[in-house]
């Protein structure tokens, strides 16, 4: 009975910490749907994927969200006309390079190789992975339908722009906020359900396997890598704290397992990988799984190698 | 069900989940999950949720007066989304809210060695206690001074809960906190040994207060810091059961 307890308690725990921020993420995602241009906002990238993939990495600049955030935002931005490669580098690169994020590792890390490390793998990680999506023979195809994407009937279009005709402006802008509102209770749900899923999943996890012996493992440059990585999917901690709490394994661990907690963490965890399966095939989401995955690891163990643990 | 009843569902979920972080955020409780800094979070979420439940009421309604309830007009959330979605606030009234106690500690077994060095070097200008007489204040000390016998005799009362597994002998418990960073995902327990007659007598998960002062004892073949009791009395559960480091 203990035992239920405690994973009831983990769950909400995980849960209720996440769900500010995906609700913050579908609002923004509501906003998007209602204010952003589709046809203008496509012309705004460049048909080249590397470029834009390069874009993609920097614009968790401009839209600071965590990886809960991140996900509802990248759904509806491919809705709007985000190429493949620049929303893939979004997805991964935004819950590292953003604003709030970047600020929170300053303030534990300060001015070293793991604040540098992982904005620098960050980038090299999202950027090389957007690319690899680029390259795919057809694109639009690695995407859900996009008929489970909500306020795409051209019903509703239709009572938007029959309530656009009548009326001020300011009454306009308040339709247009009602209805970005109601988007982002939808967006909450749809996501949401991928979110409790990976909230259930990642507290089963923490009952059941001893972090403690995982903690153990070692001072090897790969195995605390390999460790920490574990780590970071089972914890599932959001992003903008988890630089504090790699601060507390700072001296037991290679300075190569911490930056790969720090960057595959945010990237991909439990609850995120649940969330990925909202927006893409499964086959994709094993890719955007297996592929950070891979080369954090290289990245990390590489950099133990280099510059002593 | 009509596209009316879903949406005002989706509407009453929405509400309730800005309702529980409301009133969990009013008696303390919320905290028992997350770390204490997000108050202002969850209370602007909780706000944002009770919003977004009104002005999905306020579709539900318009389109009731417009006669708009066909199955082709709005987006359709399914009834497996719906009871996800609710679960947590479910789950959160069913099950009574507890923090992690000794049941939690199984797992994530309390590794003395990892403990003590997590609290050296680098981390310790940042793993601040609240009180210096805190069992997170003593650990802090036992790391930045590696020499047990350097704590024989000085004097200690702490707060937390009973401890106990098979490492421990007769008359040893642990006095544990869990140690919080961010939400109780990344719990990590922190605790000291205590040598007491009647260890074995004391229940489980049980909040005391133990008095006494440190002598180096063996435990699990290292040489530690252990709290000689001169007194260990019941304690209530504090309205705030973790740490903050």
């Amino acid at each position: 009975m203990g035992s239920v307890q405690s994973f009831v308690t983990i769950f909400l725990g995980i849960f209720i910490e996440a769900a500010p921020f995906l609700l913050l993420g579908s609002l923004v995602s509501g906003l998007i749907e209602v204010f952003v241009d589709q046809e203008r906002f496509g012309k705004l990238f460049p048909k080249n994927p590397f470029v834009a993939s390069l874009i993609g990495t920097v614009m968790g600049l401009v839209f600071p969200v965590c990886e809960c955030g991140v996900v509802p935002v990248t759904r509806r931005l491919f809705r709007k006309g985000l190429p493949l490669s620049a929303g893939i580098a979004f997805l991964l690169a935004a819950p590292i390079v953003n604003p709030i994020v970047l600020a929170g590792t300053w303030a534990a890390f300060g001015n070293s190789t793991v604040f540098w490390g992982r904005v620098v793998m960050a980038l090299l990680v999202s950027g090389t992975i957007g690319l690899l999506f680029a390259l795919a023979p057809k694109p639009e195809q690695l995407l859900l339908e996009t008929d489970a994407l909500p306020a795409a009937q051209p019903c509703s279009i239709e009572t938007v722009t029959h309530q656009r005709q009548q009326g001020s402006s300011w009454r306009r802008l308040e339709q247009d906020i009602r209805r970005a509102l109601v988007v982002a209770g939808e967006e909450f749900f749809e996501m949401g359900r991928y979110l409790v899923i990976g909230s259930l999943l990642a507290a089963a996890m923490q009952v059941a396997v001893p972090q403690a012996a995982l903690l153990r493992i070692g001072r090897g440059p790969l195995t605390s890598v390999l460790a920490m990585l574990l780590l970071a999917f089972v914890l599932s901690v959001c992003s903008t704290v988890d630089a504090f709490l790699a601060l507390a394994f700072v001296n037991s661990f290679t300075s190569g397992s911490i930056l790969a907690f720090l960057v595959f963490g945010p990237m991909v965890d439990a609850k995120s990988m649940l969330m990925f399966a909202g927006v893409f095939r499964r086959r994709i989401v094993a890719y955007l799984v297996l592929l950070p995955l891979a080369m954090t690891l290289f990245l990390t163990v590489l950099f133990n190698f280099n510059l002593g643990g | 069900m009509s596209e009316r009843g879903e949406t005002l569902l989706r509407a009453g979920i929405l509400g309730a989940i800005g309702w529980f972080l409301y009133t969990r955020l009013s008696n303390g409780t919320l905290f028992f999950y997350v770390h204490q800094r997000f108050a202002w979070l969850m209370l602007v979420a909780a706000m944002l949720f009770v919003l977004l439940a009104l002005a999905t009421a306020d579709q539900a309604l318009q389109s009731a007066r417009h006669g708009e309830d066909t199955d082709t007009h709005g987006h359709r959330i399914t009834p497996l989304a719906l009871f996800l979605v609710s679960l947590p606030v479910a789950l959160g009234i069913l099950v009574p809210p507890k923090p992690l106690g000794a049941q939690a500690m199984g797992n994530r077994e309390v590794g003395l060695a990892t403990l003590v060095s997590a609290q050296r070097g680098e981390a310790r200008e940042l793993v601040q206690p609240a009180t210096q007489d805190s069992i997170l204040g003593w650990l802090m000390r036992f790391g930045a001074d590696p020499d047990p016998e350097a704590f024989a005799g000085q004097e200690a009362e702490v707060l937390g809960f009973v401890y106990r597994d098979d490492r421990f002998a007769d008359d040893q418990f642990m006095v544990a906190r869990f140690a919080v960073f961010c939400c109780i995902a990344d719990a990590s327990p922190v605790g000291l040994i205590v040598r007491w007659p009647d260890a074995a007598g004391l229940a489980l998960d049980s909040w005391v207060q133990v008095k006494g002062h440190f002598g180096a004892a063996e435990f699990e073949g290292q040489n530690l810091p252990v709290l000689i009791a001169e007194e260990v009395l019941p304690a209530a559960q504090p309205a705030q059961p973790y740490v903050y480091p």
